[in-house]
């Protein structure tokens, strides 16, 4: 007969103990707090996201609320997760929050985790916060038209490969949020012009490249996020790598289209 | 006009106001470092340069015409640059609410400093034109002539020599030049100039250009402080003295202060 204690044991390997001081919001419209966890036995190979889970199974098993936090995939590729850790978004290092291992921090170090929260990202729920304004920039013009019909042969459109570099690191962008977390001005700048430089760089994005550019920066002051200041931030934060040259591309863009007074084919608008 | 309204409406087309307005500073304050290194060539020198200043396209426009339009352009793009990051700075702060325990990871101390240096900068500018363009603020050595319309020389001279006149402005330039370097780059950013390849050179370039406005503005006072710049002659009448009634009496008065 096994007992609780031992059950609970982690299998052989090395353990730390840590405190968890995570931001605490019943809802958007409640006033947060911190509150202290203490965390004894945490597997060293545990990843950061699997210590939350131990944290909230040992809270459920208090009959205590979890702590509400956004994952999916917990590859790194999907945008989902998002946590402040030590005042840095997604925590040191260039990656997602799901790709921070417990390995990385210092035992009995305490670590202060809180959402990703800016005007335009209002807290859901303790760590959960509402990132819907990417989306709503997406719809306002990430997108290129193509014809519906057999799929075009792939080399009749030759792109330079200095071009394809440069787009293809735009599009790396998963959207997670990082860029506006880390801005001092909560600015999205990094992530649309990161969404405008991959679709505006290759000639499939070429009919509605004004347009698009119009749509999402307007679109972007609209939502509520700041201004860029060239902090580069949200660079630093980034867990893609991706640069703020597309910023200056992306204003460069705007002011090229406001010059031109938008898109002269391509308009699918029915006025 | 709709469109330019949109534009201006947007924060991407107020930056480029921020950016213009700070270019035409910018070129400003390049030229008025240059000027006064004017300085060096000894009081002559510098008051027939401010003289000249005021002389520029007088032969078709009349005295001091072409100045006032100079004038006029800067003022426009103080106010402008002023308003219109007022306007920004407003939006950032709504965007920002909640200001928790965030850590600074790549900011410059320079972009950080952006509102401290641009508000030091505003009120450095109101005294600065108070102290040597009005002369309403008059402190001088004790021993030197006081403010004297026209006496460029004369005028910085005697307020260099008190040293904390001279520690004031070297502070200040450093404000200034912080605020240039962060500007310098940033509006290469927003005017979407910058590229990867030449990132390197626009970052260096701004750094460069903020550290020469750095020596040439403080060489004048430190040298003045230091008397590398000699005293101005006590009867320095550079430019057509009878030009600012400058008369034999008030001399005789300052000289007689001195002994």
């Amino acid at each position: 007969m096994i007992s609780q204690e031992t059950q609970n044991q982690p299998p052989a390997g090395k353990t730390i103990s840590l405190t968890i001081r995570a931001w605490r919001q019943a809802r958007n419209k409640r006033k947060g707090h911190f509150a202290e966890y203490a965390l004894d036995r945490i597997p060293i190979d545990a990843s950061f996201l699997e210590m939350l889970d131990i944290l909230n199974e040992t809270l459920v098993q208090k009959g205590e609320d979890p702590i509400a936090f956004e994952s999916d995939c917990r590859e790194g590729i999907c945008g989902t997760c998002g946590i402040v850790v030590d005042g840095l978004p997604h925590g040191p290092g260039q990656c997602t929050t799901c790709q921070l291992q417990i390995r990385d921090f210092k035992d009995g170090a305490t670590i202060t985790i809180e959402p990703f929260s800016t005007g335009a990202f209002p807290v859901i729920k303790d760590l959960v916060v509402d990132r819907s304004g990417l989306d709503r920039i997406i719809q306002a013009g990430g997108y290129v038209t193509v014809h519906s019909g057999p799929k075009p042969e792939p080399n009749s459109i030759p792109i330079e490969h200095a071009v394809v570099e440069d787009a293809l690191d735009a599009s790396a962008c998963i959207g997670c949020g990082a860029c506006v977390a880390a801005c001092p001005n909560g600015s999205s700048s990094l992530f649309t012009s990161a969404k405008i430089g991959h679709l505006g760089l290759l000639p499939q994005g070429q009919p509605e490249r004004n347009a698009r550019v119009k749509n999402m920066v307007e679109s972007m002051d609209e939502e509520g996020f700041g201004s860029c200041r060239n902090y580069a931030e949200c660079q630093a934060s980034c867990p893609k790598g991706i640069s703020i040259k597309y910023i200056g591309r992306m204003n460069a863009d705007y002011i090229k289209a406001t010059i031109s007074g938008g898109d002269h084919r391509g308009d699918m608008h029915a006025t | 006009m709709q469109r330019l309204m949109t534009f201006y409406d947007t924060s991407i087309g107020k930056k480029l106001v921020v950016a213009v307005t700070g270019l035409i500073m910018y070129g400003f304050i390049i030229g008025h470092m240059l000027g006064n290194l004017k300085a060096f060539g000894g009081a002559t020198a510098l008051d027939q340069y401010a003289e000249m200043l005021r002389e520029i396209g007088a032969s078709f426009l009349g005295n001091t015409t072409f100045l006032w339009f100079a004038r006029i352009v800067l003022i426009v793009a103080v106010v402008a640059h002023v308003v219109t990051i007022i306007q920004l700075s407003r939006r950032n702060r709504a965007s920002r609410p909640t200001r928790t325990v965030r850590r600074r990871n790549a900011s410059t101390l320079a972009a950080t400093w952006m509102a401290i240096s641009g508000t030091l900068i505003l009120v450095f500018i109101v005294i600065h034109l108070a102290q040597f363009t009005f002369g309403w603020i008059d402190i001088h050595k004790t021993g030197t002539e006081g403010f004297e319309y026209g006496a460029v020389y004369s005028n910085i001279w005697g307020a260099f020599n008190v040293w904390w006149v001279a520690l004031f402005y070297v502070v200040m330039m450093a404000m200034v030049c912080m605020h240039v370097y962060h500007g310098a780059w940033s509006m290469c950013q927003t005017l979407g100039v910058d590229a990867p390849p030449r990132n390197q050179m626009i970052r260096g370039g701004a750094a460069t250009i903020a550290i020469i406005l750095f020596i040439g503005f403080c060489s004048v006072p430190v040298a003045m402080l230091t008397n590398a710049l000699s005293a101005p002659p006590i009867d320095e009448m550079a430019v057509e003295p009878q030009k600012y009634e400058r008369s034999p009496q008030i001399m005789n008065v300052s000289e007689g202060d001195q002994g």
